[in-house]
Formats: structure tokens, sequence, C-alpha cells
């Protein structure tokens, strides 16, 4: 009895020592948690500017945290050791170092599936970005075809400022790069209404019916029949105009041209 | 060091506990007010009174009994004609169509009641003498529009009506069609300062016209009504705040002369 | 642990898409006035011989007018008078070409001129010199009563500017803008000088006159007014003072606004069939009339492209006032606004490229003007953090803008150059509202 008191008095103030020491380093690895945490949320802020150091940053983490594991393992087996005295304090204060090294290990897991979250979202949208269409370089390699938005703003400015052949040839330029986007209806109707703007009714005619030839279910059609026949009415070519009204009535009934071509009906003075 | 922890903790609670119990309780004290006193006086009733006329519709130069019974009165008026019992009958010979009205006074109130002798008059006794000044007449229109009929608000920006004003303009319907069925007039749209002023000419006229439509269901002929829009230009409140805007968003009521 | 890594991993990734949107939006174009072409204006002197020492006062109108004109064309950086070498120059035998072709000066060109009172005409000649062949390049003479001293600064400031800006611009110095100015009956239409100078008052009829517009002729203006009670349309002679009626009658015909030709009235109405305001077209005298916005709600202040083919207007089809485009039969709609807070009072540009309006983004803020290019629809916010800023109305020549603001207490007329910059107050009349900036002056 008065042996293990004996021991118990040599060895308190080693473990007092030790569970001081053993405090020190949780408060540092806390503190190194909460440096990780804000890391991370600098990490959060910048990922988006910049891939590259992301990725920097984010194995820099990874090493710190596992920086910190091999402490906790150093830590843990200078306990081993003490353990053997069998300290009850310290197999608590172990116990917890075990729960707190647990959750770091998940920490670092978690931050390696972040990376790789990263890393696979960088990959979907870089891949997205492939598979917009890109245009190929011409022959001598110095022309690069615009990108199908200002392609399109550049066409559909022109034709608001009433440079028809200009716009005429933009719409055509996007059409044939762009043939499969949503603007492409827009532009073969715009085609046809530099047409109708410059007075070429014949051209607009033709056109507009592409317009609803190829995008029949497009936000345009309606307007492209509606306007195929004012084109005929300004050819005077009445009972044409009289039978795409009707048909802009009959095909898009709820469209703000079908209201137009019912007013025209009247004006010709037919219903 | 947990345990520690915990121990403080423990301890702190109980503390709290015991502190809470201490200041807690003082304000638990229990204040129900007094059970109301039960009420004691009894109410002197009004009087009632109903007046009746046989008959009711008589050709022009015949005469008609009105007549009356009533509780709780120590006298009845009749308008016009003098005071009588608080029961009896008297007879009259109106030259037109006339409504007759009987107050019955007692301790407890007055309370009316209302008869009307329809006079059919024939064609070839109609005398200019008979008609009544026309100026009155018009007057008394002007009257209950003035008095009557109300002006109907909206909301920012919306013109389709508010359940106020859809309750406004079925009274004021009523009134059109019941009381001055030969009134024309006019709605005016108006706008708060808010919008800008061209779409406010717009916004205005919307007003008006919603409340025409809404009129013209309700069975008021539309060549009753005339709108017009005065958008921002004319704001019953020249103020720059939400009180005077809400006034200023309206649609009102004016007189066709 | 585990939710708040959750959350970073999905902040970071909508954080992504966010960044991404905000870098394809950044780009904004719109037109900058260059002050590349150095100016100087040596004030005007009487001519040798002048007898009538009142020439000096009309001068100094003219030094003035002509300075101010000059500097506010958004064409020339103005060269101090300070640094003007000493010597008077009358005739062009005065001018010194050495001094001023000094290289520290840099100046492009010269503008010189001399007046005198002849028969009770006030006689202005002037000459530019372009400094680097010493060539005379303009050389003009104006003969007026001398009540004009105004009239003659602005047509030399216009004869400069279209000179130099190779017909960039025809000179908005000679133009003039009407507007709305309340009264203790209602609005009368008022016309001005495009600097405020010159007011005069054009309508008195007692009741509300609104919304006034030039015809393309400068002739006439047409407007919407009260006097026979319904707000409808009239045109109003300048050189007269004579109205007309507008043929088509209803129950509301407002926002004028005459196609590029000249020929045809855009207005909003409504008619006495309908229950709503639509845009409607017809030719200055009402024949022809279309409807071009066959839906309920309120459509009103239409605008012309400058090819005639197009229109904007604003509309609530959507919920909330909206500018819309559409072409000049009501077919191919586009909104151009966002479908948010409260747009109204479109103004198209004169080049066709940018609509200006008046937007209100959220019911707490206060009105500004923004330019929108029509192809890109992109904003510029052109004025800020100065009361209500309303009814812009392009220069004919797509530099400046005239507009009602109300940051100086009462509602007022200003102008400013289009990229927001040189804000100019015209009135100081309290209630001043709705400009309309002429087309340019008519050729003499």
């Amino acid at each position: 009895m008065r042996k293990i008191i004996l021991l118990l008095l040599f060895t308190l103030p080693g473990s007092i020592l030790l569970q001081g020491g053993t405090k020190e380093e949780l408060i540092r690895l806390q503190s190194d948690i909460v440096a990780a945490q804000n890391q991370i949320r600098l990490l959060q802020k910048s990922i988006d500017e910049n891939g590259a150091i992301t990725k920097t940053l984010l194995h820099q983490l990874l090493d710190l945290l596992n920086q910190n594991n091999r402490q906790i393992d150093q830590i843990r087996s200078y306990q081993d050791e003490q353990l053997q005295s069998g300290n009850e304090n310290i197999e608590d204060i172990v116990n917890e170092i075990r729960m707190l090294s647990a959750k770091v290990d998940e920490l670092g897991l978690k931050l390696t599936t972040l990376a790789r979250t990263v890393e696979d979202t960088k990959q979907s949208l870089e891949e997205m970005q492939s598979r917009r269409p890109t245009p190929e370089k011409a022959p001598d390699g110095s022309l690069m075809p615009l990108p199908p938005d200002q392609l399109y703003s550049l066409a559909y400015n022109d034709y608001i400022m009433g440079n028809y052949e200009l716009s005429i040839q933009g719409f055509l330029d996007y059409l044939a790069l762009y043939k499969d986007t949503e603007f492409a209806d827009n532009a073969q109707y715009y085609i046809g209404d530099s047409y109708f703007n410059q007075g070429r009714y014949p051209d607009a005619v033709e056109a507009f019916a592409q317009v609803t030839s190829l995008f029949p279910n497009g936000d345009k059609a309606p307007a492209a029949v509606l306007k195929s026949g004012l084109a005929y009415l300004n050819m005077s070519n009445n009972d044409s105009a009289i039978e795409l009204f009707r048909q802009v009535i009959r095909t898009y009934p709820d469209s703000p041209e079908a209201n137009i071509a019912k007013q025209q009906l009247q004006i010709l003075g037919v219903e | 060091m947990n345990r520690n922890v915990f121990r403080l903790g423990v301890f702190m609670v109980l503390v709290l506990a015991v502190l809470f119990g201490m200041f807690g309780c003082k304000k638990r004290t229990p204040t129900l007010p007094p059970p109301p006193p039960p009420t004691t006086e009894l109410e002197t009733p009004a009087p009632t009174i109903q007046l009746r006329a046989n008959p009711e519709i008589v050709n022009y130069g015949e005469s008609s009994t009105l007549s009356w019974a009533s509780t709780d009165a120590t006298e009845v008026v009749l308008k016009n004609i003098g005071k009588f019992t608080p029961e009896g009958s008297t007879v009259v010979t109106p030259t037109e169509s006339t409504t007759y009205t009987a107050i019955a006074y007692g301790p407890g109130g007055m309370t009316r009641s209302q008869v009307r002798v329809t006079v059919v008059q024939k064609t070839e006794t109609i005398t200019p003498t008979t008609v009544p000044p026309v100026d009155e007449q018009a007057l008394s229109d002007e009257e209950i529009f003035r008095t009557q009929i109300k002006d109907v608000f909206f909301d920012f920006d919306k013109y389709n009506l508010t359940p106020e004003a859809d309750t406004t303009l079925r009274q004021n319907a009523e009134i059109l069609r019941t009381k001055i069925p030969d009134v024309r007039i006019i709605i005016e749209g108006h706008c708060d300062e808010r919008g800008t002023s061209e779409y406010n000419l717009a916004l205005g006229d919307k007003r008006a016209n919603s409340v025409r439509d809404f009129l013209v269901a309700q069975g008021i002929a539309a060549s009753r009504i005339r709108t017009i829009s005065y958008g921002e230009e004319r704001p019953f409140d020249p103020g720059h705040n939400e009180e005077a805007w809400a006034k200023n968003r309206r649609g009102h009521f004016v007189l066709m002369k | 642990m585990k939710l708040p890594i959750i959350l970073w991993i999905t902040l970071i990734i909508l954080g992504l898409a966010v960044n991404g949107q905000d870098q394809e939006s950044s780009i904004v174009i719109w037109p900058k006035p260059t002050e590349e072409t150095a100016l100087a204006l040596s004030d005007f002197q009487p001519k040798s011989g002048n007898i009538d020492p009142s020439v000096n006062e009309y001068l100094q109108t003219i030094n003035e007018i002509l300075w101010e004109d000059l500097e506010y064309s958004t064409f020339f950086k103005m060269v101090s008078k300070s640094f003007y070498p000493a010597n008077r120059i009358t005739e062009p035998t005065d001018v010194v070409f050495p001094e001023w072709q000094q290289t520290d000066l840099r100046i492009d060109y010269l503008v010189i001129g001399n007046a005198r009172l002849e028969n009770n005409y006030l006689v202005v000649q002037c000459r530019v010199f372009d400094l680097k062949t010493k060539e005379q390049i303009l050389g003009k003479q104006f003969r007026t009563i001398p009540r004009y001293a105004r009239a003659i600064a602005h047509r030399i400031s216009d004869k400069i500017v279209s000179l130099l800006s190779a017909n960039a611009s025809q000179g908005i110095a000679s133009t003039q803008i009407v507007f709305e100015k309340k009264t203790k009956t209602g609005k009368e239409i008022h016309l001005m000088d495009y600097d405020g100078g010159n007011l005069q008052q054009l309508t008195s009829n007692g009741t509300i006159n609104l919304t006034p517009v030039w015809l393309r002729d400068n002739a006439r203006i047409c407007f919407t007014s009260y006097q026979n009670q319904s707000p409808l349309l009239y045109y109003l002679t300048l050189e007269t003072a004579e109205m007309q009626s507008f043929p088509i009658r209803g129950g509301l015909l407002t926002t004028p606004s005459v196609s590029p030709d000249g020929a045809e009235l855009a207005f909003a109405a409504r008619l006495s069939d309908s229950s709503d305001t639509d845009i409607y077209i017809s030719t200055l005298d009402g024949r022809n009339l279309r409807n071009i916005t066959q839906h309920p709600g309120i459509d009103v202040s239409p605008c012309w492209s400058p090819t005639g083919h197009q229109l904007c207007f604003v509309s609530d089809r959507g919920g909330t006032p909206q500018i819309y485009i559409s072409d000049s039969f009501g077919a191919g709609l586009v909104r151009i606004t966002l479908e948010r807070g409260y747009a109204s009072s479109p103004d198209w540009s004169p080049d066709g490229r940018y609509i200006v309006f008046s937007w209100r983004p959220s019911r707490m803020a206060t009105f500004d003007l923004y330019l929108v290019e029509v192809a890109t629809k992109e904003l510029r916010q052109l004025t800020q953090s100065a009361g209500n800023n309303e009814n812009p109305s392009w220069s004919p020549d797509g530099r400046h803008l005239v507009f009602q603001s109300d940051r100086t207490g009462t509602t007022e007329i200003f102008t400013i150059f289009a990229d927001g910059s040189n804000v100019r107050q015209l009135t100081r009349l309290d209630g001043c509202s709705n400009p309309g900036w002429s087309n340019y002056g008519t050729a003499e």
C-alpha cells in the first residue's frame, strides 16, 4: 500500500506535468482546428477565383491535418507509455484525445472529399464549357468566330440600327455556326424581318417560311406567318395575305399576332 | 477537468434556480379583477309605432285614412299635419304621392314610422302648378349625391377594386338606381404622385373604368356615366406621404350638371 | 462538424455558379463623348468702323453664349482664355500664327470674329482657323436684329460643331425644348432654348396640358390637353399659336410620338369601344388607324425607333410597368427591362442603339435615368442620389438628354451628357416637367 502511495507520489507530478502538457497540446490542436476552419472559409471565398490556389491550399490543409494526426499519434504513444502506471485521469484524457483525433481524422476525410468535390465541379464545368460549340479556327489560324451571344448581339444591333445588309449577314453567320442554339429561330426571323424592312418582300417571305418549317414551335413562329402575310399585302397579293392571316389565327389563336391578323382582316374588309 | 466543470455547472444551475425561485415568485401575486357588479338599472323601453294608410293608392282628389297604434308613447306627431294621441286616425287628401311620417315620443325616446300614399294622377288634371319646382328637385338629388355617394380608393399601382371599394360601389349603385335614378355622373380616376405622370394618366383612366364597369354590371346604364382620368394632376391631398398618397389613389364621383 | 462541411461544399459550389454569371455581364459599352479637339475662342471684337457703342453689350452675350455652347457640345476641350496671346483679334490679319501654334498651348483650331451695328441690324462675322495649316476652314456672316444675339451665338456654335465633328452632330445649340409648367389652373406648355434661355409660354387655355412632343419639321408640337374636358390630342403651330385638334377622339389620348419620316403618329389611347389604354398608330391626320397592343392592361408612352420599324413602350402586362419593344405592327414583342421595379417613359436614342428610361428598382427607391443597350439589354445608370429623375428625352445628336428632376426640392428641367456627367439646371420655375427636345434646327 505504501509502495503504491509512494509510486503515486512519484508519478503524480509527472502525470500532472503530463496532464498540463496534454492540455496545452489539446488547446493547440483545437486552435489548429479553428485555424483550419478559418482557412476553409477563406478557401470558400477564393475557390472560384483561382482553382490552382484552391488546390494548393487544400493540399496545405491536408498536410497540416496530417501533421496534427502525427502529433496526436506521438502524444498517444507517449501517453500509452505513461498509462502503464494505470492512472485513471490519464485514461480519461487519452479517451478524449482519441475522440478528438477521430474527429480530426473525420475532418481530414471530409476535406479530402471536399477537395474531390471541388475537383469534380471544376471538371464538370470544364466539360460543360467544352460541350458548347467552340468554333474552329479559320484555315489561316488568325480568325476566331465570336461566341454565340456576341455574334447574335452584333447582328441584332445592326438590325435595330437599320443596317439590314449587315444584320442579314450576321444572322446568317450565326445560323451557320450555332444552328442548334436557343436563339436560332430568332435569328432566322430577324433575317426575314431585315428583308421585310428593306422592302425585299419575296426574300422576306422565303426567310419567314424557314422560321415555321425549321422552328414550328419557336416563339417567333406566329410573328413569321403574320409578317409574311404583311409582305404579301405589300406585294398587293391580298389572297395570299388573307390566307396567311387566317393561318395565324388558326394555328396560334392565343398569340398577340393572332389579334393583329384579325385587325388586318378587318382592315381588308374580310373576317 | 470535465467533472469540475460539471460540478460547477450543477452548482450554478442550483443557485440560479434558487434565485429565480426567490424573485420569480414575487411577481406571481394573484391580482384577479373583481367580478363586474350585476346590472341593476332597468331601461325605459323605446316607444314603438306602426303607421298605416287605407287605401295606400288613391285617385287624384280621393281621401285616405291614416291610422296608427303605438306602445310606450305619450304623444304622436304626424309630420306636417299635427300632434295626436298615442293611438288614433286622421283623413288626408294628398294632391300627389306623399310619404307620411309618424313620430312617437315617449320617456324611452322617439321612433318613426312611414307610409306612402300613392296618388294616381288623371292626365287631364295635371296643371303646371302641381309640378314641384325643378330647382328643388335638383337640389335634393344633389344633396343625396353629396352626402351618400362615396369615393373609392385603390392600392398602389393597382386598378382592381379592393373589398372595401366593392362594398362602397354596391351602396353607390343602390343609391344611383333607387334614390337618384335621373342623375348622370362623372367618375374621375386619380393617382398618387409616386408613379410617372404619363403612366398615371393611363392608370387613372383604368381606375375610372374599373369603377364604371362595376356600376354597369350593377345595372346602372352606361349612358349615365362618363369617365375621365386626371392621373396625378389633381391630387386631393398635396402632401408627400402615405396618408396623402392613399387619399389620392381614388375613383372620385362627380355629379354631371 | 458534419453539417458545416456540407454547408461549405454547397456554398463553394454555389459560389462557383454565381460568380460565373457575374463575369459575363460586366462589360458595358455606352456613348462616351470625346474631348480630343482643343479649341480656342478669341473674344469677338467690335469691327473697325462701328460707331454704336451698344455693340459691346451684344458682343458680351455672343462671347459668353458661344463659349458655353462649344463647351457643352461634348466635342471640344476649350483652352482657357488666360493662355491666349495678348493682342485682340478682330480680323484674320490680327492672328499671329506662331504665337497660337506654340506646342505647349496644344490648340487645334482658333475661332475669331467681330460685330457691328448697321441700320439697327447686328452683323456678326465669324472665322475658324486650322492652326496646323493656318488655313481658314470656316467663314460666315450673320445679320439680324440685335435681340437675337443669343441665336447668332447658337448658330455659330452649330456651324463649328457640324464642321469639326465631321457631321457626327449638326450641333444642338439652336435646338429648343418644350415642357409642361404648373400654373394655378393646371399645366401649360412652355418653350425654351436648349440652354434654358428665351422662355415662352405656348398655351394659355387654363386647363391641363401634357406630354408635348415636336413634329419633325419643328414647326408644330403635339400634346394632350383637357381644354375640351376630355384629355385629347392637339397640334399647335408655333408661329401662329394656332391649335388644331387631332381627329381621333376617345376617353383618353396621350403620349404622342412622331415617326422618323414625320408621317405617322403613335400614341396611347383608350378609344370609346375599349376599356383599356393601347398603343395606336395613324397618320398625322388620323387615317389608317391601327392598334399595335391588343392586350388587356395598360400600354402607354410609345416611342419610335429611328428606323421607324420598331417602337418601344410601357406595358403592365407582366404585372409591373416595364419597357417592351415590338415592330410597328405589334409583332415580335420583346421585354427589354428587368421584370422588377417600375420602368417608365422610354425614349429611343437617335442612333437606335439605346433606350433611355426612368426606373425605380424598388418602391423605397427613387426614379433614376438608365440607358439600356437594346441588343444586349445591358444597363447603365445615369443619375443617382439626386431625387427623382424622370421623363428623359434625347437631344437630336444623341449626346445629351433633357429630363425632369426634383433634386432641388421643386421639379425642374435639367440636361445631362449621355454618359451621366455634366448636369445642368435649365429652369428655376417650380413645377416644370416632361421636357421634349426638338429636332435639329432647320438649315439656313
